[in-house]
């Protein structure tokens, strides 16, 4: 990648992979801080009957 | 569990940010981790200034990071005058260093000795105070440096970097 390519982007020093963000970065470097969304099942049943309903 | 913590450094136009630099060494390049073989300093011109941070990549259970200090230990070289310069300062700290394109010139505010050994307090700032702190991830200021020397020095000298913090679990 080009000096302009890689403007503002973060670059992880041992493997050389480049990110968009730092959020991204942090996301490579600590994947167990990663928050991973929960299914609700309770939630989706509700959505399921209001549809059911329309 | 401890926090983690790297040392960053910012290159090109663009600040391009590489995480966990590897070594600090300066020269005719701006380059992050770049070879002082391939770009040495020809005598009588100043190194590219470094800018770095300490980066707080997670706090580890920890609740604050703090009381930052860079120094340097060993000498820079015989033959002629070598000076190493920083924007790091233990009194009368001229708040966060703000990025710019790296050049072999003077930089405003980074004119300060390097220290050659631990300060007796925090010398870097975090959001542009030196009793500044961190409690989850995030980054220090900018610490800037660069190495000038005359036509007199000579090639070749190796040194060690410092950087150090404190921990509160």
């Amino acid at each position: 990648m080009t000096e302009e390519e890689l403007a503002g982007k973060h670059i992880d020093g041992a493997t050389g992979l480049v990110f968009e963000t730092e959020e991204d970065y942090l996301a490579f470097k600590h994947p167990e801080n990663v928050e991973v969304p929960g299914t609700d099942t309770e939630d989706e049943g509700g959505n399921d009957e209001a549809e059911e309903a329309a | 569990m401890a926090a983690t913590v790297e040392i960053d450094e910012a290159n090109g136009a663009g600040e391009t940010l590489t995480h966990g630099i590897t070594d600090c060494d300066m020269g005719s390049t701006d380059a992050a981790n770049m070879d002082p073989v391939a770009n040495p300093l020809t005598p009588g011109n100043r190194t590219y200034i470094k800018y770095q941070k300490i980066h707080v990549t997670a706090m580890g259970g920890s609740s604050k990071i703090d009381n930052l200090k860079v120094w340097r230990t060993g000498s820079l070289g015989t033959g002629g005058t070598h000076t190493h310069v920083t924007n790091a300062r233990t009194s009368s700290y001229g708040g966060a260093l703000s990025y710019a394109t790296p050049v072999t010139s003077a930089v405003t505010g980074v004119d300060q000795t390097m220290p050659t050994s631990e300060p007796g307090s925090a010398n870097l700032g975090i959001g542009g105070s030196l009793s500044g702190s961190l409690t989850g991830t995030g980054s220090s200021d900018y610490l800037g440096h660069q190495i000038t020397t005359d036509s007199s020095a000579t090639a070749g000298s190796t040194s060690t970097m410092n950087y150090q913090y404190d921990e509160t679990a």
